[in-house]
């Protein structure tokens, strides 16, 4: 038997032209093994740092329903208890009467404070810091940052309204002026007033905070919210 | 058998050079193929993180118009109650005056009702995050950084000016007190000044935001045919 091996030697442009073709493919087959391995790396990244954002945002959701459902059930509390104070106000009740009336219906605890959700992000931060947000699905990207900017925004808003609106420390001035007897009906009109106004504006802003998760994210919030952190 | 083994040694100076050139022109083909392909994938990358930033600008240039036309509507409106009550408060009216001329001008009641938009800036956050940043044309880029960076600070200067120019609690007790029919009307003139103030403010600041960004994207318009904004 003869066997003839290839004649390594470049002699001619074929010769020349057959070896480059060969390099250029075993060289673009490397790369996109290489590439392919990465690929498998980048989307486990990517599920990771999907899971782990679902996962913080399912959480978030959790604690706003429990705050909205407890600032909704304290305005409604409030509400009742500024309409008798105006009716009171209006028709010259004597502040003992007033001030009697009040303490029994909120049973001797008047806790004129906002209910407002811990909203943390630090998931999306992580998959921003090391890359991994870059391979999560463009659209999938688009709707988390999303609802990361409206709860941004949704917080923003809360610190103006309280700081332009609520009568900071005059609240608890109430709280103490009706356990000690001294409080006055116009002085606790006005300060429950402010109070049912701003809560009424942060229900409307959670209401409007579930509605973005739910146009969103609507397999997550299918998907039942996580335990709520409070 | 016979078996001849290849030819591999370089025998000359022209072999290596050959070989050499071969090795160089191969690898710089297979680099060239796969740049070129990355590029091709940048290039669309970077095409769309623009559009969908242009998108948002877009509309957002739209709910700034909407809420300029409705914050400058309600400053003309509160600034004629303010000068009514001021006339009112110089002639010492009597508050069944004072009553009457805010039926006429504010037949609703009295309320501030001022807006300040919702200014979207996901398409920006997203661009950032997955990295297309790095390929729009620095130029380009500037311009969308102005116009999100004019974003911000707008809204952070209106929430820190409005609290500065605006007793919200002084309101609510003064339009409580209007409820009750028992108040004065100098003091119901201050909170209604300080309303016309809240609109006015918004309503510069507004147009001052819009201006910078048509500057910074003048070839940007608002989104026609767009819903009210969001707020």
């Amino acid at each position: 038997m003869h066997i003839e091996p290839p004649n390594t030697r470049l002699e001619s442009f074929k010769d020349f032209a057959k070896h480059y073709l060969m390099i250029v493919l075993s060289i673009l087959t490397a790369l996109g093994l290489e590439a392919w391995i990465e690929h498998a790396h980048h989307a486990h990244a990517a599920a990771t740092a999907g899971a782990q954002i679902e996962a913080e945002l399912s959480a978030n959701l959790a604690d706003i329903r429990k705050m909205h459902d407890a600032d909704a059930r304290r305005q409604k509390a409030l509400t009742q208890l500024d309409d008798y104070l105006i009716q009171a106000v209006k028709s010259g009740t004597d502040a003992a009467t007033v001030r009697q009336h009040v303490a029994a219906l909120t049973k001797g605890q008047l806790y004129l404070g906002l209910y407002l959700p811990e909203m943390r992000h630090e998931a999306w931060d992580v998959a921003v810091a090391n890359q991994s947000a870059s391979w999560i699905d463009a659209s999938r990207l688009r709707r988390y940052a999303t609802i990361y900017a409206d709860q941004d925004e949704f917080e923003r808003r809360i610190v103006f309204n309280t700081s332009v609106n609520l009568q900071g420390s005059r609240m608890n001035d109430v709280d103490a002026g009706l356990k000690a007897g001294t409080i006055q009906p116009l002085e606790m009109m006005n300060a429950v007033n402010s109070m049912d106004s701003s809560i009424g504006d942060t229900v409307v802003a959670l209401d409007s905070l579930e509605r973005g998760f739910k146009r969103e994210l609507p397999d997550l919030v299918a998907a039942g919210p996580a335990s709520p952190r409070h | 058998m016979h078996l001849e083994p290849p030819n591999t040694r370089l025998d000359s100076f022209k072999d290596f050079a050959r070989h050499y050139l071969m090795i160089v022109l191969s690898i710089l083909t297979a680099l060239g193929l796969e740049a070129w392909i990355e590029h091709a994938h940048h290039a669309h990358a970077a095409a769309t993180a623009s559009a969908q930033i242009e998108a948002e600008i877009r509309q957002n240039l739209a709910d700034i118009d909407t809420d300029i036309a409705h914050d400058s509507a309600r400053m003309r409106s509160l600034e004629k109650l303010r000068n009514q009550l001021e006339t009112d408060v110089e002639s010492h009216a009597t508050i069944t005056v004072v009553q009457q001329h805010i039926r006429q001008l504010a037949p609703d009641g009295i309320d501030l009702d001022w807006r300040w938009p919702v200014l979207r800036r996901e398409a920006w956050d997203v661009t950032v995050a997955n990295q297309s940043a790095s390929w729009i044309a620095v130029d380009r880029l500037r311009s969308y950084s102005a116009v999100y960076a004019a974003q911000e600070a707008s809204t952070r200067l209106i929430f820190m000016d409005v609290p500065s120019i605006f007793d919200g609690p002084q309101m609510q007790n003064a339009l409580l007190d209007a409820r009750t029919g028992d108040y004065q009307p100098r003091e119901l003139l201050h909170v209604v000044n300080q309303m016309c103030g809240v609109t006015s403010e918004a309503t510069h600041a507004l147009q001052g935001l819009a201006q910078r960004i048509h500057t910074a994207v003048p070839d940007l318009a608002a989104a026609p045919g767009t819903a009210p904004a969001t707020h």
